[in-house]
């Protein structure tokens, strides 16, 4: 077998990744092996970053996953005012320049996300910053479900409640603000 | 607490170590690639301010280390202690590591992220790492506002990290699955269930010293908890399979790994010349041999130091000099031969 970097020497180092059920194998020369920056092969134990997966994710975006967008087409594409990162940049990379261009680029990240992660949105730890905000409006998210059910198996007097507590909630976030 | 390294912690016949790394970021400047270098330096002063200034609250005491600064001997040294990712080696401007001196916490700045928050333990820790991290990551929060989504969370360069940007992973050592083969069904089956496997293969099809990292991949729609939970449960069950992959080997083939656990001991103990690369693969056996107390009188904490004390610039480092490869390569027999006299 070659190295696949140089197509010159045989692959001596072989490398094995399996990424949600994606298993990608790579085979290089020591030499190519030893120029990878993120394999420092002398070190005998330094495992391979997640490379792989920028590459994989910048391939599906570049491929216009589920958007097929041409490559001409990507250089009208609108970037980000913030950090003058291009949408061109972003599908090469596969990076994000700021926070900013999660919001421009969000369309394109969205299907990704749901690839990658099955999910779109955050369920985890809020800052404690932010987060009295966001806090209130998951409260508000989680008592307008209950209400829903509430009002569905007719049980009246528990949904007056809930609808309370949620104006209740609304009313904070707006003094808040 | 004391470095991973030097230490023998839960579960420590299979688990190496345990690690936790969170990804944060700064509101309203752009992330490192496209950042000023004035903006660079806010992020690392703003970082010193809370961890260096003392009753920071986190009962770990910090120092700084500016990758300008420090020569490459010691950036070296921190990458093969995993305390700071090869990456931070490139010659980037304003970065820089704050690291508790007794090497469980590193707070790397701006490598990928602005902030990447890392708590490494021995052995099977991770609510401990997550616990300390989390702790981290509140301090740090008093001082900066993070960038944050409603719906994406903590916000990363990289989007693979977006939501927690949590990646829990563990070290593991998984020699008996490997020599049985067993390896390749369990790997294809943990990879379908968000959970990444590495391992680094030599020449043949066993892994070079049976060394793999596990770790989370789905960073959004799950909360930490969750992804610990999850990721502990599947270490556990990879744990069993081990070890009862080794007490077959043990029962089933006992003279030919007996044969084979001694010669590795032997050249191990006795040889003059010796390559990391070798030397991975040989402490595997030995390790497998200390655990099924084929070899005795060794302990595994001592296996750890080596696994670290052996690596390249770990020895230029400690002998103070400009070794070759190959001198290094004699140091280390010659280490080897020291330790497992004792
Ligand atoms: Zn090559
Ligand atoms: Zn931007």
């Amino acid at each position: 077998m070659m190295c696949q970097q140089c197509l010159e020497r045989p692959a001596s180092v072989h490398l094995t990744q399996i990424i949600n059920d994606e298993k990608k194998e790579i085979h290089l020369c020591e030499q190519c092996a030893r120029k990878h920056k993120e394999l420092t092969f002398d070190n005998g134990f330094t495992f391979a970053s997640p490379f792989s997966i920028h590459n994989f994710l910048a391939g599906f975006l570049g491929n216009g996953f589920g958007y097929h967008i041409q490559p001409q087409e990507r250089s009208t594409m609108p970037g980000c005012d913030f950090c003058n990162m291009t949408y061109e940049q972003f599908a090469r990379s596969g990076k994000l320049g700021c926070g900013h261009c999660y919001d421009v680029f969000g369309s394109t990240l969205e299907p990704v996300f749901k690839k990658m992660h099955g999910n779109t949105y955050h369920h985890g730890k809020l800052p404690q910053r932010a987060g009295g905000k966001i806090k209130a409006q998951r409260e508000i998210k989680g008592l307008k479900l209950q209400l829903n059910k509430a009002v569905h198996n007719e049980e009246y007097e528990r949904a007056a409640q809930l609808r309370d507590k949620i104006r209740e909630l609304e009313a904070q976030l707006k003094e808040d603000i | 607490m004391t470095a991973w390294y030097v230490e023998h912690g839960p579960e420590g016949d299979v688990v190496v170590s345990s690690r936790i790394r969170l990804a944060r970021n700064v509101k309203e400047t752009p992330f490192p690639v496209h950042m000023s270098r004035e903006q660079g330096e806010q992020i690392i002063e703003k970082a010193k301010q809370v961890l260096l200034g003392s009753g920071n609250g986190a009962a770990h005491v910090f120092d700084y280390f500016s990758m300008n600064e420090l020569n490459a001997v010691d950036k070296q040294v921190l990458v093969e202690k995993h305390l700071i990712s090869p990456e931070m080696l490139q010659d980037v401007h304003s970065r820089g590591v704050l690291l508790s001196k007794d090497e469980c916490v590193s707070v790397m700045l701006n490598e990928e992220d602005h902030l990447r928050i890392q708590c490494i333990f021995s052995g099977m820790k991770l609510d401990e790492a997550w616990d300390l991290a989390n702790k981290i990551d509140n301090l740090i929060e008093q001082e900066v506002e993070y960038a944050y989504s409603e719906n994406y969370g903590y916000l990363t360069c990289c989007p693979t990290n977006a939501g927690t940007g949590l990646r829990a992973s563990v070290m593991i050592h998984l020699p008996a699955l490997t020599i049985t083969r067993y390896i390749n069904s369990l790997l294809n089956a943990v990879g379908k269930l968000g959970i990444a496997v590495r391992g680094l293969y030599g020449e043949g099809t066993e892994a070079r010293g049976h060394f793999f990292q596990i770790s989370n991949q789905v960073t959004m729609g799950m909360s930490e908890e969750d992804t610990l939970e999850n990721l502990k449960g599947i270490v556990r069950q990879i744990i069993e399979q081990e070890r009862l992959a080794r007490r077959k080997l043990f029962h089933e083939n006992r003279e030919r790994l007996e044969d084979r656990l001694y010669r590795s001991y032997g050249i191990f103990s006795n040889a003059r010349i010796m390559s990391s690369q070798e030397f991975m693969k040989l402490l595997s056996d030995v390790r497998l041999g200390i655990n099924l107390e084929i070899i005795k009188g060794i302990s595994l904490k001592k296996m750890n130091e080596l696994m670290i004390a052996t690596q390249p610039a770990n020895i230029i480092k400690r002998f103070d000099g400009n070794l070759s490869a190959e001198q290094r390569d004699m140091k280390r027999a010659e280490m080897i031969r020291n330790t497992m006299d004792h």
